[in-house]
């Protein structure tokens, strides 16, 4: 009896309460989070403002668009201070929810702050850093504020967090867009200091938002150094990942045509025996078919298609190489992967030139890129001519 | 209030072989990548880990075979026969004492990491001494029961770390293993240190022999025993390579943790993986606890009594949770992981080569 009431005694000394009980109902889920460059201070001294988008679980269940008292499923608070941690600790006497970053999807971050040397790096570090986050928050640049790109109110989405991210899925289909990047790669892109390229985001109307371009950060600095157009991160596209869909615009004849991408396959290949002689040819074999024809040749015809295969292999490689003139002089970040290629296929010079491969030497601006395209035509259609051309008067 | 007691407190090879990886499999798995990472270039570290590996493969196989020759005697009879009983109780102390600094560093070790991912406001202190408490419990009672628990743990524990690995395989990338045999000699060495620690443990067959059914059989399952914390290790390493990369790999404090975070179920409805994967790190920190406590209270036992196996295992405890919390920052915890490593391999090694040498050179062997 007495064991009993002892053991009784410890179980209930032990086993009760919880230091870390948090009830769910008190938990602030942030999905989304934004942060902007208030004022500078001087060196190296910022003010900044932190955005998060909280989740309102109870006002998740109307379907968008249903009134429901003008009620929204989420909600934004900013919070200025000078550290982020600082500002983390205000968030949470502002909203009366304790901030949990465990299912954060969106990080979005402006231009102003990615300009700013080392201050993007500091700003991730608390995002690398912190246990609760993930490594695959996708990470996005806005082109001017960034807690703006977090309100916007999408018809079709509830949270603007959420339509962020379903809107860069697409990337996969939409070839002038830029796969997402996350919280874990440019992690990994800062460790190697490897240059990389982040979408960037353009808030259009109220109620939508659209990728832009890609925001190319220079491994050397870790600051944003420039930003590509919508043609040139397709281009960048083509040369760094295997592609399924997209399209290519090009002219025959005067006549606007489009060309449809099944796939397209890139290939570096870089020879080279000692670090002076580095030659690259950087090849993209596309399959595909013609999806549009504002003329009304015949197709079938081998003289036509080789025709087209010219034109289009021509346009392909001149996009290409417009892309690498300006990653290789303007912006000397080799976002094509050039350094991956030399790091894995040629280890011994490339631990020659590591350091003079996008500073000192500057040596990828000077080395001799081939681009070599070539274009598979697989099908017209379903239809040979959309018209006679005018058939007869 | 009675104890159900299993009639022999035998257990069979197979028991055996279980034992090895769930005694080498412990708190070192989630730190284990960065470190091999740190030293060598691209996925080169996968050579240190099979060397060291075959190594310890093949030296449990010769302890075993050597302590197979004296059946169903404990450590105690057959090297007090080899070099007298005052040295070998000398032995068995000082391998008490080890124990007790590596339980102690597995306390340590689990106590962090459940402080940093799963409990942020409970003092490391309360996590450790609950911990201290369960192994208490698990080693005061049946021997043979440490073993069965095992058995009943490991298929989970490997399971569960095979589905980490596959449904992170369509991350896999294979530029970041490339390339291959980049790093210099010095690399692999520093490596191999990092390597061998993470294979410790295998000193308790020389205490555990004499509970085997049919201990000639022992020898082969010891080595088959071993083969699995090598597979493991080879596939859990190479597959954070590939994912990671070498320059994230070491610097992620716990590469096996943010592996099992990256892990995303296709399906999105198990979001959270790693909170299962907790659980059988845990399971496996666990078994590796208490069969190593247990080698020890069993060496002390065999001095002192049968009967006076509780007392001990009430002494040690206290010793073991007091020594965990002495190192305060995480260096400290690494390194006195680290020289506890290598003093227990030392001491494994010179306390059975010396046995080996005698029992020769007395022609007992």
């Amino acid at each position: 009896m007495k064991r009993t009431a002892l053991s009784l005694c410890i179980i209930v000394a032990l086993l009760t309460g919880c230091w870390d009980v948090i009830d769910i109902e008190d938990r602030g889920y942030i999905i989304g989070t934004a942060i902007d460059l208030k004022e500078r201070k001087g060196e190296g001294a910022y003010s900044l403002a932190l955005t998060n988008q909280f989740v309102i679980p109870g006002n998740m269940t109307s379907a968008p668009g249903e009134g429901g008292g003008g009620s929204k499923p989420f909600t934004n608070i900013t919070v200025d201070g000078e550290s982020l941690m600082i500002i983390n600790r205000k968030m949470g006497a502002e909203s009366s929810r304790l901030p949990f970053y465990g299912h954060l999807k969106m990080l979005v971050v402006s231009e102003d702050i990615a300009k700013e040397k080392d201050l993007f790096a500091g700003v991730l570090d608390l995002f690398i850093r912190m246990q609760e986050m993930r490594r695959d928050i996708k990470l996005i640049i806005a082109e001017e504020e960034a807690k703006d790109v977090l309100s916007v109110e999408p018809d079709i989405e509830k949270i603007p967090a959420l339509y962020l991210d379903a809107l860069s899925e697409n990337s996969s289909k939409t070839m002038s867009m830029l796969a997402p990047v996350t919280v874990g790669d440019v992690h990994g892109f800062l460790l190697n200091h490897h240059s990389y390229a982040l979408p960037m985001l353009k808030k259009k109307v109220d109620k939508l938002v659209q990728y832009e371009g890609a925001a190319v950060f220079s491994g050397k600095g870790n600051k944003l150094v420039g930003s590509l157009n919508d043609q040139e991160t397709k281009s960048l596209n083509l040369v760094t990942k295997p592609f399924k869909g997209g399209t290519i615009e090009f002219e025959m004849d005067g006549h606007p045509s489009v060309y449809e991408l099944e796939f397209s396959k890139p290939d570096i290949k870089v020879k080279t025996k000692d670090p002076q002689s580095i030659s690259v040819e950087v090849s993209v074999t596309t399959e595909g078919s013609m999806a549009e024809m504002f003329g009304s040749k015949s197709l079938i015809n081998e003289k036509e298609i080789s025709k087209i295969r010219t034109i289009l292999t021509k346009k392909l490689e001149d996009q290409i190489n417009a892309l690498i003139n300006k990653l290789q002089h303007e912006l000397n970040a080799d976002l094509i992967g050039v350094n991956s290629v030399l790091e894995q296929k040629h280890p011994d010079i490339w631990k020659q030139i590591k350091d003079d491969w996008e500073q000192g030497e500057d040596l990828f601006s000077q080395v001799d890129i081939k681009v070599k395209a070539t274009a598979h035509i697989q099908s017209v259609g379903a239809s040979d001519r959309a018209s006679d051309g005018g058939g007869k008067e | 209030m009675k104890h159900f007691e299993y009639a022999d407190e035998k257990i069979t090879d197979k028991e055996l072989m279980i034992a090895m990886p769930s005694v080498v499999i412990g708190v070192g798995i989630l730190s284990m990548p960065k470190k091999i990472a740190t030293e060598t270039e691209a996925a080169d570290g996968w050579i240190p880990l099979v060397v060291a590996g075959l190594l310890f493969l093949f030296m449990s196989w010769g302890f075993a075979k050597f302590v197979a020759q004296f059946p169903n005697q404990s450590f105690l009879e057959y090297s007090s026969r080899i070099i007298g009983r005052r040295a070998s109780i000398l032995i068995i102390i000082g391998y008490a004492i080890l124990v007790v600094l590596g339980i102690a560093s597995q306390v340590r070790g689990l106590a962090d990491v459940a402080k940093e991912y799963l409990f942020d406001q409970t003092p490391i202190e309360v996590v450790g001494l609950l911990y201290v408490l369960l192994v208490i419990y698990a080693v005061c009672g049946s021997r043979a029961a440490l073993f069965r628990m095992s058995m009943l743990f490991f298929p989970i524990v490997i399971s569960i770390t095979l589905i980490v690995l596959a449904f992170s395989m369509k991350e896999f990338e294979l530029g970041n293993v490339m390339p291959a045999f980049t790093t210099d000699t010095k690399g692999y060495f520093e490596a191999m240190k990092s390597s061998i620690r993470s294979y410790i443990g295998f000193g308790i067959i020389l205490f555990y022999m004499v509970l085997v059914k049919r201990p000639a059989k022992a020898p082969k399952m010891v080595a088959i025993g071993m083969v699995i914390p090598i597979v493991v290790y080879i596939l859990l390493y190479v597959v954070i390579i590939g994912i990671f990369g070498n320059a994230i790999t070491s610097n992620l404090i716990y590469p096996t943790v943010e592996l099992a975070k990256n892990v995303s179920i296709p399906g999105e409805f198990l979001e959270r993986f790693e909170s299962i994967f907790f659980v059988i790190w845990i399971m496996a920190t666990f078994t590796s606890s208490i069969l190593f406590l247990d080698a020890g209270v069993y060496g002390l036992t065999s001095i002192l009594g049968n009967n006076r196996k509780i007392p001990i295992v009430l002494i040690l405890s206290p010793l073991i949770y007091f020594v965990s919390m002495v190192p305060e920052e995480l260096q400290y915890v690494q390194l006195f992981g680290m020289v506890w490593g290598y003093s227990l391999l030392i001491y494994t090694l010179s306390v059975v080569s010396i046995l080996m040498i005698v029992a020769k050179i007395r022609g007992m062997i």
